[in-house]
């Protein structure tokens, strides 16, 4: 189990904020839309450089846990986006918890392999996540998608189904057989689709040994996405305020209206507890070894994260007025980052299904595990 | 009292539970579980004496005043446990809310003569705040107190003032000068109520309880020493009451009770077998363990520096709302078993009636919205 110490923590989110700060640019953001590798926080070799990507390492390879890594993402949204942050760490977390190729895990910490994983195949997938693509003899066929970081990427690591049994098998990027195309999130970034015929692959884990890190990794995915809503609400939150003390209608600021007063005094209430979530959360999250506790953990976390940041992204936009629905605007920026990470690794819907999957009738629910 | 204690802070969580469940197994009686009201004083006084006489009746008080000097997580855990075995609620506004304030202002006099009696249960205690012309702008208080000798003589009236007609003490404040502001010149007054001049009339609410009554105040006569703080300087010692009070109104071990009863609704009713109310349950799951994350984190904040930020205005809020939304659900489940009235812990409309209160008492939830959005957002004031 790790623990994050405070000073630790401190040095971090102050780096980050200052990188956040000099790379946030809302003209830069936007001329990268729809193009690869499209907009990002910052190029994989400064991301290294800044310790970034070794934040997936297992534990007593340097590595500092989820509250580390939740402290980078949330700190990146000061620039529009974490991006590619969130696709790498979820390749390393899958090769820090099978324990598998550490020289692929070297390179990536370097910034020098640029690993990804390519998990999904429907979009409501992240309650149970079980493959359709077949890896036999060494071959693996079937299709993916919503694959985060993908553009430019050295290495996949699939999930797949060996006999009905789960594997988790890398393929090179440069495998015959294997075709990359991209989608464009809401938020302008890219995402990949892979498909894979026949495709020469390396087994990295299979059976249990497949299933619990894939399980692990996705949960810790989805709080890093999580982390990084924080982030952003924050940001629309402030923006919305100064917009209600600076506005003036009537004779006076906008925000001298007790309904206006209201509604931004509900906007704090979640945003409030989305961090209380957060930080308990992740106080909690290295020290649940059990992975029911730790998915059931995970998933009212990100379910907190994910709807309050609609909450926020909503009463935003409407107490912004018509400038709520403008492009130049930068609250748009974090409202459409936002609606390129909600629905990826568990929308709200899919998180309590996941929970109750968890928490079944018989099991922990009943022996008052709520 | 307290010497022979375990450390309940530093033994694993689950002997501490151990500890707890056996205690209520032996002591409670089955009567008085998962009621959905608060039963009359007399009924629920041999629970309160025996969590007494274990040294559990004051579990947020520091160890050397009797309590239980328990780390807010596991506060948490004692609440969860006594709501999980369905507990009876207490008349206890004096160890929750008037104990922690003597501790803090109060003399060594004081604290010698009502800690012990609080902590026993001989002394039943309510609040007197609330006024006709002073519910939200609760400073408009008029309730009038006369510095004569060495006493202070009481005239005026009190209202929704919970508990007062089993109670034997109420702590009260009083107008005692009226020169300055509106906050100046009020003080803080332990009243014995069983003073000649005192008369108590129980207003019924909407659940058919007389839960909270009006008090009236007839040139009643209290001796000096009973102002905890200084005479005039009463607001501060409220105020800061209402900072534990807050954390209080903000608990959600109201909507943990509806919580747990609303899964025993469902189980018994079959509906967990299909995604629709699975996924409701979920939700409300979510929101009172939410709720429950905020409530630690403040109850932290507390104990490390001692204060309740304004912040602590959004737990209420979220909290409050919660337990309303839970019973609202629980009514849902019900179908139109839930337009019958029930009895004991069948009685489906009782979190409804109960859950309507939170939101106003301890300042509307409307009050808390203004303190938001003045003293945290810094929004500009409204006309």
């Amino acid at each position: 189990m790790t623990v994050l110490d405070r000073e630790t923590a401190t040095l971090l989110r102050d780096a980050v904020a200052k990188h956040a700060e000099r790379h946030a640019d809302g003209a830069a953001i936007r001329s990268r839309r729809a193009t690869l590798p499209g907009p990002r926080a910052a190029e994989l070799a400064e991301m290294a450089q800044q310790g970034w990507l070794a934040l997936a390492m297992p534990e007593d390879g340097g590595g500092l846990g989820i509250a580390a890594a939740a402290v980078v993402a949330e700190g990146l949204a000061g620039c529009f986006t974490s991006d590619p942050l969130a696709g790498l760490f979820l390749a390393g977390r899958v090769l820090a918890l099978t324990g598998a190729e550490p020289d692929l895990m070297d390179g990536l910490a370097a910034g020098t392999a640029q690993p990804v994983l390519a998990w999904q195949e429907g979009p409501q997938d992240f309650p149970l996540p079980s493959a359709k693509t077949i890896c036999a003899g060494g071959k693996a066929s079937g299709g993916k998608g919503w694959i985060a970081g993908a553009a430019g990427a050295s290495h996949f690591i699939v999930s797949a189904s060996d006999d009905g049994e789960p594997v988790l098998v890398l393929a090179a990027a440069d495998a015959p057989g294997l075709v990359l195309t991209q989608q464009f999130r809401a938020d302008g970034s890219a995402m990949g689709r892979l498909d894979l015929r026949d495709v020469p692959v390396r087994e990295l884990a299979r059976g249990e040994a497949a299933a619990a890190p894939l399980r692990r990794a996705l949960d810790e995915g989805s709080v890093l996405v999580a982390a990084e809503l924080m982030g952003h609400i924050d940001r629309m939150m402030a923006l919305t305020i100064e917009h209600l003390k600076t506005r003036r209608q009537f004779g006076k600021p906008i925000g001298a209206f007790q309904s206006l007063q209201h509604r931004a005094a509900d906007m704090f209430v979640r945003r409030r507890l989305a961090r209380a979530v957060l930080e308990a959360g992740l106080s909690r999250l290295d020290a649940l070894p059990d992975a029911a506790a730790h998915g059931m953990q995970a998933a009212r976390l990100r379910a907190r994260l994910n709807d309050s940041a609609l909450w926020i992204m909503r009463e935003s936009i409407q107490l912004f007025g018509a400038m709520g629905i403008t492009d130049e605007n930068d609250l748009g920026l974090h409202v459409k980052r936002c609606l390129s990470l909600i629905g990826w690794l568990g929308n709200s819907a899919e998180q309590r299904r996941y929970f109750m999957d968890l928490a079944a009738p018989g099991g922990r629910l009943a022996e008052g595990g709520i | 009292m307290s010497g022979a204690d375990p450390d309940w802070n530093g033994m694993p969580e689950a002997e501490f539970r151990g500890i707890l469940s056996a205690f209520i197994e032996d002591e409670c009686p089955a009567g008085l579980r998962h009621y959905p009201h608060r039963f009359p004083a007399e009924t629920t006084m041999p629970w309160y004496r025996a969590l007494h006489r274990r040294n559990f009746i004051a579990p947020g008080w520091p160890v050397e005043y009797g309590g239980m000097g328990l780390t807010p997580d596991r506060h948490l855990i004692f609440i969860e446990e006594m709501e999980s075995a369905g507990t009876p609620w207490l008349h206890d506004a004096g160890v929750r809310n008037l104990g922690p304030a003597i501790i803090a202002w109060g003399t060594q006099e004081q604290k010698a003569h009502y800690l012990p009696k609080m902590h026993a249960g001989e002394h039943i205690w309510c609040q007197g705040y609330s006024e006709p012309a002073a519910g939200s702008d609760l400073a408009s208080l008029q309730c009038d107190g006369r510095i004569e000798g060495g006493r202070l003589i009481i005239n005026g009236q009190k209202i929704w003032t919970t508990s007062a007609h089993v109670a034997s003490h109420m702590f009260a404040l009083i107008r005692t000068n009226r020169s300055g502001p509106k906050q100046e010149g009020i003080s803080f007054v332990l009243i014995d109520m069983r003073l000649p001049g005192i008369t108590v009339r129980p207003i019924e609410n909407l659940s058919g309880h007389p839960d909270f009554c009006e008090v009236f105040f007839d040139d009643v006569s209290v001796g000096i020493e009973c102002i905890l703080g200084e005479p005039d300087k009463g607001w501060a010692v409220a105020r800061s009451l209402l900072g534990f009070e807050r954390i209080w109104a903000g608990s959600p071990k109201r909507a943990l009770k509806v919580l747990l009863a609303l899964r025993r609704q469902m189980e018994e009713r079959g509906l967990l077998t299909g995604d629709y109310w699975r996924d409701r349950l979920a939700q409300a799951i979510f929101d009172t363990q939410d709720a429950q994350d905020m409530y630690a984190g403040f109850a932290d904040l507390v104990r490390s520096d001692g204060k309740v930020g304004v912040e602590i205005s959004a737990l209420k809020i979220w909290s409050t709302s919660v337990f309303q939304r839970l019973s609202e659900l629980l009514l849902e489940v019900a179908g139109s078993d839930a337009v019958l009235a029930g009895e004991g812990a069948s009685d489906l409309l009782a979190p409804y009636y109960e859950s309507r209160a939170p939101t106003i008492f301890a300042g509307t939830n409307e009050i808390h919205r203004n303190i938001l959005a003045r003293s945290v957002l810094g929004l500009p004031k409204s006309d």
